[in-house]
């Protein structure tokens, strides 16, 4: 092997002869170096190679150098590997589809006419207590005729909550700011657990489909306050379910002595709004007074006043990556005869956004009291946790809103969220059982009172 | 059993069979002998590549979820690096330049611009574009020889740190041997600037219109930063010769390029920025930070790799970003997500601490906390990922090469407003420095100095160096030897102490023509990788052949 060697060696003799003389070139200029040159630098005989030719000068290319247990391990976490890529790849794959042909652009410019381009999202959702909610689509654009004003459309089947058509328009942020929207839903079996000692944990049910406008104008005198002044009006066409108990079987005074409301109003809401920014807030306060007046359209509804307060608080613990989180929300009706007023109108807690570890819509009644503690943490980049307790208990009269009555559920929750997304999951636990949630942010709720 | 049940057998158990029987082959690595490659000629004339498009979106889903799976969970070693000479080296190429040890500090301070002046002494600067909005506004200018910038400025509130950080960040890595763009920092007054006729701006429904004197204004009180003489502040980087066609990706080659034969993941010269990227905290390195120019030089046409937009390095990306943990785990980080979970923030990462350097015009830029060996960029990159001891020990020699006063000549072109934070940044790059250095070097038993062989009556002595002694630093090692033969067998073995040197008798080596010395440093911490020679006999002597660092 060594002969052969030298033999290999012999025939490389002129190739060496070339190279040195390229060497001594390079030599010369390392030579001036003032640092200290190593090994090749030092070498007679160098030489430059086209690419694709061996570097290493090896007889047989190096291989990597694993034991077997390492392969082994290879093979068994394929399985994992090749999991994750059934999801991430063809995601990616759409995602790159989606840019190259700038779909996400076109198909936004087209819902939104006349703006620029801007996202086109989609929303998804599993509420053990609903089921699976999907293929809401949402087109923004942030430029809409006038930079900075924003037309958003929705469409969405969101099977089990709600099917629902929506325009949104929000002028460019300044002193005064007008937002408009208009809206169709539809909503089968919209849930109702009855109310009082008699029947509270019976499942009625009930078909609703309603339309709502409204125009309210933003006034923003100061950087973190903002008064809003609300103009609205919604009809609602109420049917039996297509099975299971029929709220107008068990509760036919709530369902409004017609199968139809309307009702016109208006709100004045003054916010003052001391959160830091970013995705997640960790520190500062929310502060958020509402009243307003309800008209009924139909001589079977009665009209209401309605009022709301909510205080929202952050305690920075450690650097914005661990705070403690504090919310209380009261909230209620007033009419002569509350009795009257549909329960469509009413107070419910319960679900995703307040009261969870309860069904959605499981409690309701014509006030409310929500108080909210977490502890949130920060996981990793873009993603928060938090340990929660949420107490909440709803009665007919504000008065009658008692602390010993608070219905109380803990959970756990945690929350990613770029720019473009946001996705949330928690699980929940009160008396009642375990209630989970994951979806993307809520995209298609406005928490209003115009959207009771 | 079906048919597609044994073809998922087979492609299951087919890793594990290749690995038994790689795992048993155990036949030992030998060198032929011949020259070694200091260049590779991969400028060859090729037809113009089409442009490699990145997209964004997508990019990010790879980089949280598809790349870190795809390496994550794969627990083989990386294969050794390709683009390695017969001594682990790293030849000059279109990816990379062996300047290093060539540069004096005032070649550091001027950077691959040379002797050029630059932008400053060719006023008043054309604008010729603009982009408004957006995440990054800034000017495309021409100077009054008619060479073209793009300007950067620094990130609302955070005046001086981005800018410096650029200027800075790439003259030291283009001291490491990497192509960079002329990037410098400008001062200039509103008056140097005119608007070309030409240049225009796209507005916020895509429509290119023309570029106006408020718009300038605009950009400029919105985002340059002023120094005490009320001059603009701006980073200027120079247009790179040849046509951009886009990054290099992560992982293989680029298929129109001829002269792009090794993958990128298996480039030392990449695999390298793990360590240079840790020292000067270059944690956004991704695709579209690289570009690849299609380039002409002596009547040939081809592609030359660069890397670009060093803005974000030192404190530069927490500057626009304000996270603690940049430098120290991903931007989305799975092994922090999945203890992070279980942990219910109880735990205190050793960077939720941290606090600026001590300058406002620095950053978050530090060198307490620091640890080469945990140093993450933003994005799992295979490039990084793959990087071996082999691979770090042949970036810390690189590194090593530099001195305080390299580095003291780079942070000047930053133009700190203020001495101290000039001084403050030396220190901690040169602290960083030292910690980066002793990290790469002992990664494998670090003797360098390997070809150094003399011949006597009593036999053969190689005396080479412990490389932290050899580069100044302190080193506690102590080195043992073995001398093995052609066929792997061990025919000696030697505890050296503390120097590597070891002395070969005429007795051992007799009958043998190729032999191999291996040794192995224990430190503190024990036992380093082993770092093995190849010798052979020729031209009436003992020669080095080959060297193989664990990892390899």
């Amino acid at each position: 092997m060594i002969a052969q060697k030298r033999g290999r060696l012999a025939k490389k003799t002129f190739a060496r002869a070339v190279a040195m003389a390229t060497g001594l070139c390079l030599a010369v200029g390392l030579c001036a170096s003032p640092g200290k040159a190593l090994a090749s630098a030092a070498a007679d005989s160098v030489s430059v190679v086209p690419p694709g030719q061996s570097l290493r000068g090896t007889e047989q290319p190096l291989q990597r150098r694993a034991s077997p247990l390492r392969y082994a391990g290879r093979a068994v976490l394929f399985v994992p590997y090749a999991g994750i890529m059934v999801v991430a790849w063809p995601t990616e794959k759409l995602i790159e589809i989606s840019e190259r042909w700038k779909l996400n652009e076109r198909l936004s410019r087209l819902m939104v006419w006349g703006g620029k381009g801007g996202q086109v999202r989609l929303a998804f959702g599993y509420e053990s207590s609903l089921g699976l909610s999907i293929a809401g689509l949402e087109a923004t654009s942030d430029d809409f005729i006038h930079e900075g004003a924003t037309l958003r459309i929705d469409l969405a089947y969101l099977n089990n909550d709600k099917n629902l058509a929506q325009i949104y328009y929000r002028s460019p942020e300044s002193i005064l700011q007008l937002e408009t929207f208009a809206r169709f839903e539809r909503k089968e079996d919209r849930p109702f657990f009855g109310v009082g000692p008699d029947s509270p944990n019976i499942k009625y049910a009930t078909n609703r489909q309603r339309v709502v406008g409204e125009a309210s104008m933003y006034l923003r005198p100061w950087k973190s306050s903002y008064v809003v002044l609300t103009g609205y009006g919604r009809a609602q066409d109420l049917t039996d379910p297509g099975s299971g108990l029929s709220v107008r079987d068990g509760f036919p005074f709530l369902f409004s002595q017609a199968e139809a409301s309307e009702y016109v109003g208006g709100e004045l809401d003054l916010v003052i709004d001391k959160r830091n920014n970013g995705i997640y807030s960790t520190s500062g306060a929310f502060l958020r007074l509402l009243g307003g007046y309800n008209e009924a359209l139909q001589d079977a509804d009665e009209s209401y006043s309605h009022f709301a307060a909510e205080f929202q608080g952050f305690v920075n613990l450690y650097r914005h990556t661990r705070s403690l989180f504090f919310r209380a929300f009261v909230a209620g009706i007033d009419a002569d005869d509350l009795a009257r007023v549909p329960y469509t109108e009413w107070e419910r807690l319960g679900g995703k956004t307040g009261g969870r570890g309860y069904a959605r819509y499981r409690f309701a009644d014509r006030s409310q009291l929500l108080l909210t503690g977490a502890y949130r943490y920060r996981v990793t980049g873009h993603v928060q946790g938090a340990i929660f307790s949420d107490w909440g208990v709803v009665a007919r009269n504000v008065e009658d809103l008692r602390l010993a009555d608070l219905d109380p559920s803990v959970g756990i929750a945690i929350a990613a969220g770029v720019s473009q997304a946001r996705f949330r999951a928690h699980a929940a636990y009160s008396e009642e059982g375990w209630e989970f949630f994951i979806g993307n942010e809520v995209l298609l709720v406005f928490k209003s009172r115009r959207l009771r | 059993m079906s048919a597609a049940w044994q073809s998922w057998t087979g492609k299951l158990l087919a890793p594990v069979v290749l690995g038994l029987l790689v795992a048993c082959a155990g036949e030992p690595v030998r060198f032929s002998d011949g020259p070694v490659v200091v260049r590779i000629a991969d400028e060859q004339d090729i037809p113009e590549p089409g442009e490699q498009d990145f997209w964004r979106y997508s990019h990010h889903v790879n980089n949280f979820v598809s790349r870190p799976a795809r390496l994550g969970l794969d627990p083989l070693p990386p294969k050794p690096a390709l683009d390695v000479n017969r001594f682990g080296e790293v030849p000059s190429s279109s990816w990379y330049e062996n300047r290093t040890s060539t540069l004096s500090p005032r070649d550091v301070a001027l950077g691959p611009g040379g002797g050029d002046p630059g932008p400053e002494a060719f006023k008043p600067w054309t604008i010729v574009g603009m982009k408004v909005g957006g995440r990054n506004p800034g000017l495309v200018m021409e100077d009054s020889r008619g060479v073209r910038y793009i300007c950067k400025f620094d990130k609302p509130g955070e005046p001086v740190v981005a800018t410096g950080a650029g200027a800075v960040a790439a003259r030291l890595l283009w001291a490491c041997g990497y192509r960079v763009p002329d990037d410098r920092v400008v001062m200039f007054q509103r008056d140097d600037l005119v608007i070309g006729g030409g240049a225009t701006y796209t507005n916020h429904k895509g429509r290119k219109l023309p570029v106006t004197d408020e718009q300038v204004d605009e950009v400029l009180e919105g985002l340059a930063a002023r120094d005490s003489a009320g001059r603009y502040r701006s980073l200027v980087s120079r247009f790179l010769p040849g046509k951009p066609v886009g990054g290099y990706a992560y992982r293989g080659t680029r298929a129109d390029d001829p002269n792009d034969t090794i993958p990128h993941e298996n480039r030392r010269s990449l695999r390298g920025m793990r360590v240079f990227g840790a020292w000067v905290n270059h944690v956004d390195v991704k695709i579209d930070n690289t570009l690849d120019l299609y380039t002409a030089a002596d009547g040939r046409h081809f592609l030359r790799h660069y890397l670009v937009d060093f803005d974000g390095c030192l404190g530069g990306y927490w500057a626009a970003r304000h996270e603690a943990r940049i430098g120290f785990a991903y931007d989305f980080d799975w092994a922090e997500f999945a203890t992070g979970m279980i942990e219910f923030g109880l735990y205190k990462r050793p960077y939720e601490g941290l606090v600026t350097a001590g300058h406002p015009e620095i950053g978050v830029f530090e060198a307490d906390v620091y640890n080469p060996a945990t140093w993450k960029a933003n994005y799992v990159n295979d490039q990084l990922w793959s990087c071996n001891p082999a691979d770090a020990f042949w970036a810390g020699t690189v590194l090593a090469q530099l001195s305080e006063a390299h580095v003291r000549a780079a942070v000047s072109a930053g133009r700190y407003e203020d001495p101290r934070a000039e001084q403050l940044l030396t220190q901690v790059l040169v602290r960083r420095w030292e910690k980066t250095v002793d990290w790469a070097l002992s990664r494998v038993t670090p003797v360098v100095g390997l070809e150094r062989v003399t011949v006597d009556d009593d036999g053969l002595t190689i005396s080479p160096e412990d490389a932290l002694e050899f580069f100044g630093r302190p080193s506690n090692l102590r080195f043992r030897a073995a001398l093995l033969d052609v066929d792997g067998e061990t025919l000696a073995h030697w505890d050296a102490g503390d120097s590597p040197e070891v002395s070969i008798s005429n007795d051992l080596l007799s009958g043998h023509h190729y032999i191999v010395v291996e040794w192995t440093a224990t430190g503190p911490d024990g036992d380093l990788p082993s770092t093995q020679a190849h010798y052979a006999y020729g031209d009436g002597g003992w020669h080095l052949v080959g060297i193989l660092r664990d990892g390899e």
